[in-house]
């Protein structure tokens, strides 16, 4: 073998691994005097005339020939390299479907832990080394806040620190946006990482939020590795989130099972049955994302019953909207519904490794979820309807299988009409041998999907009349074009005016999916969340200076003069009246820049709005108040506002680049 | 907060403090201006350091104008810049409050 020899890089294995294995591939062929392999310092760049040259996050192998190498030995030397990299893929596709089996094994243990009447320390040690059980070498920890800070209340692995070094502002980042993290690669965490960090020197970091219900946040889990063959990749970040959820769970069953005891008055059945029914079976909100506008609205009867839904916001854009209902009510039906998601994603997992984006994947879910609930359900008596839909952004299709489910609604954006998405699949726990199939039809930007359950269409006026599907689908044509809150806030107004009644007999659920039309497609977004209190504003004027004067916004001066303004009464509003100044509560602010113009949605977890009538502004100064509605009103396009299904105000404005002018003449 | 008031002659400036007036500081500076919101006085607040202004600083400024005029007293502001101005034209209480470019341009209205 000509050339020095090279110690092992410190890179990735990836690439040692490839070293040696075109090392070993040459020498088995007597080619290695036509060819150096070596692993270049951080500083040289790949020659020009190299046979070959592969990277991998900072690490560059080269192959340069030495001897009288011709076109057929690079072809050689090529194949070489793509054959490692086939195997290489194949080991890591195992690996991913070991840590989806580890996250749903997880999900099963750890709702049986929690029966077995094991005590929460213990079920969140577990929860710990299920973390790391996918990860080489790896160590965990597993952080709550308590008085607003982050404290080591559990380690894997690892030693519990007393108090948490400074860190470098990774976990800030993380408990700031609410979103899970993951680094890989000694030198990315070293450049984020302050060295008195308990991970300091890690090969491999991530980090996932436990968010409560209501975005409150329990605490994070970190997971980190000093081995450089631990992968810290999207799906440990999957398996991370899950279990932060079950966390979340555990914590805050076993915090209310507390309060039970120390209030000595037992709450209604009822109290803790609807808890059960936002915690198991209602979605957190997503965000508004790069291709949708999303909204949940439940709006709870007196009874529990076996309402749920599901949104999973896959990284290829494409949106899945579950919505079921199961027959009766209670807490069973509530169990019963909880168990069919938990089954749902289980089958959805499975499938995970088949390319995305293709026609009869869904309906193999729910075949594989059927079969593994109908003997079952019948066996309970029980049977549930189900429409599981995937709403495909690249493929502009929207594909759905049907157990008998209440239609859906589709507005199209080019015909102006409301279609409904049916199937004629029977609800799951009615026939063993139902084979379940996928329907597809073209979906445009522009379009909407609404979800209800059948509270919504059965909701009955004193005359006994129902509220029906054709007023719901003419209040779709009409909204929109706004926003999901115009849509669902239209239809709560219009079923308490039809019936006539604040309070429903059946659970009422809504979801509205927007495929924003192109001009709303997000250019440049920011976010911002701070405690409920005025103080704060100061931090948010900051975060407006920021984004509306940003290069990235194109708002001219003058608009943003008013903007501000505008959002500043719109924040300070939400502070004032629906969080009355609570500095456990907290209010986020989302903006996006987009083609059409400016987009912010600002929600906060205080109390639900009573659609409070601001006093009329007096022009003549003698009145001080009274204008910040006015000034909403003036600076923006639009404005909606709507109560989310987890416990959330939302309120939507936009102001568009090029507006009508009202003739607000001065 | 510290306010800044300069008397020339009969008029007394006030230079309102900080580089915003928002719902979050409306109160403790409302406690503060009771001192120089006397029966009579001939204000001119400047509000030169000033870069935003949001409806509540508006309605304390709108509070002090009637209790001086209540008392014969008149209140003039200066000093204006342009995101402020614009809650001023948007809410249209350029029309009731007399602005001027300049502190000396306020004083000087007064006669004095």
């Amino acid at each position: 073998m000509s050339g020095p020899e090279i110690p092992p890089a410190a890179g990735p294995a990836s690439i040692t691994d490839l070293r040696q294995h075109l090392l070993t591939r040459l020498a088995n062929s007597n080619l290695e005097d036509l060819f150096r392999v070596r692993i270049l310092s951080r500083t040289e760049t790949p020659p020009d005339d190299a046979a070959l040259s592969v990277s991998d996050r900072g690490t560059t192998l080269v192959v340069e020939s030495v001897g009288a190498a011709d076109a057929m030995h690079r072809a050689l030397l090529r194949s070489w390299q793509e054959l490692f990299e086939a195997g290489q893929r194949e080991e890591q596709l195992l690996e991913e479907l070991a840590i989806n089996w580890e996250s749903l094994q997880a999900l099963y243990d750890l709702s049986g832990d929690l029966q077995a009447g094991l005590g929460k320390d213990e079920v969140l040690h577990r929860i710990l080394q299920r973390a790391v059980a996918g990860v080489k070498e790896g160590s965990a920890l597993l952080l709550l806040t308590r008085n607003g800070q982050l404290t080591p209340i559990a380690g894997f692995n690892a030693e519990l620190p007393t108090t948490m070094p400074s860190d470098g502002g990774l976990m800030q980042a993380v408990v700031t946006g609410q979103q899970a993290i993951v680094l890989s690669g000694s030198t990315r965490i070293a450049e984020r990482c302050s060295p008195e960090a308990v991970w300091a020197g890690a090969y491999g970091l991530a980090m996932a939020p436990i968010v409560g219900p209501r975005r409150g946040l329990f605490g994070m889990i970190v997971v980190w590795s000093f081995d450089s063959r631990a992968r810290f990749n999207s799906h440990l970040i999957r398996l991370l989130e899950a279990l932060g959820h079950q966390s979340a769970l555990i914590l805050e069953s076993d915090r209310l099972t507390r309060t039970l005891r120390e209030s000595e008055r037992l709450r209604s059945e009822v109290q803790i049955g609807s808890l059960i029914q936002q915690m198991l079976l209602m979605s957190e909100a997503p965000r508004r994302h790069q291709r949708f506008d999303v909204g949940v609205v439940n709006m709870a009867s007196q009874a529990v019953d076996g309402d749920f839904v599901d949104l999973y916001a896959g990284e290829d854009g494409r949106l899945e909207v579950v919505v079921g209902d199961v027959m009766g009510k209670g807490i069973p039906a509530a169990l019963i519904g909880a168990a069919t998601k938990t089954h749902l994603l289980r089958s959805t997992a499975e499938l995970r490794c088949l390319p995305g984006g293709q026609d009869g994947v869904l309906a193999e879910v729910v075949n594989r979820t059927a079969q593994r609930m109908t003997a079952r359900l019948m066996a309970l008596e029980r049977f549930v309807t189900l429409a599981i839909v995937q709403l495909d952004p690249e493929a502009r299709v929207v594909r759905w299988v049907d157990c008998g489910h209440p239609a859906i609604l589709h507005y199209c954006a080019s015909t102006g009409t409301v279609a409904t998405l049916k199937g004629e699949g029977l609800p799951l726990g009615v026939l063993e041998s139902e084979v379940y199939t996928e329907m597809s039809r073209p979906l445009q930007p522009g379009d909407a999907l609404l979800f209800y359950s059948d509270g919504v269409t059965e909701a009955a006026n004193a005359e006994g009349e129902m509220f029906g599907e054709q007023r719901l689908a003419d209040l779709l044509a009409a909204r929109a074009a706004e926003s999901t809150a115009a849509i669902l806030t239209e239809v709560r107004t219009a079923i308490i005016a039809f019936t006539g009644k604040q309070r429903f007999a059946d659970d009422f659920t809504c979801i509205a999916v927007r495929f924003l039309p192109e001009g709303e497609w997000p250019v440049h977004s920011s976010t911002l969340r701070i405690p409920a209190v005025l103080d704060k504003l100061g931090e948010f004027h900051n975060w407006c200076e920021e984004f509306l004067r940003g290069p990235e916004s194109d708002m001219d001066s003058d608009t943003a003069d008013l903007v501000h303004l505008a959002l500043t009464e719109a924040l300070t509003n939400a502070i004032r009246h629906s969080c009355e100044e609570n500095p456990a509560r907290s209010v986020q602010i989302y903006a996006v820049s987009c083609k059409d113009g400016w987009i912010f949605e600002i929600e906060d977890d205080g109390v639900e709005w009573e659609g409070t009538v601001e006093a009329e502004p007096a022009f003549d100064g003698s009145k001080s108040g009274g204008f910040g509605l006015f000034i909403l009103e003036q600076v923006m396009d639009q404005r909606a506002v709507t109560r989310l299904a987890q416990g959330l105000n939302r309120l939507i404005l936009k102001r568009y680049r090029n507006r009508i002018e009202t003739g607000n003449s001065l | 907060m510290n306010l800044t008031t300069e008397t020339i002659g009969n008029v007394v400036v006030v230079t309102l403090p900080g580089e915003t007036l928002d719902a979050g500081n409306t109160k403790p500076l409302k406690d503060e201006l009771t001192a120089v919101l006397q029966p009579g006085a001939k204000l001119v607040f400047d509000l030169s350091q000033l870069r935003f202004v949001d409806s509540s600083g508006l309605g304390l400024l709108l509070s002090s104008l009637r209790q001086v005029h209540n008392t014969g007293g008149d209140l003039k502001l200066c000093g204006m810049n342009k995101a402020v101005r614009a809650l001023f034209e948007l809410v249209r209480m350029h029309r009731v409050f007399e602005i001027f470019a300049t502190r000396d341009e306020a004083r000087a209205s007064y006669g004095s």
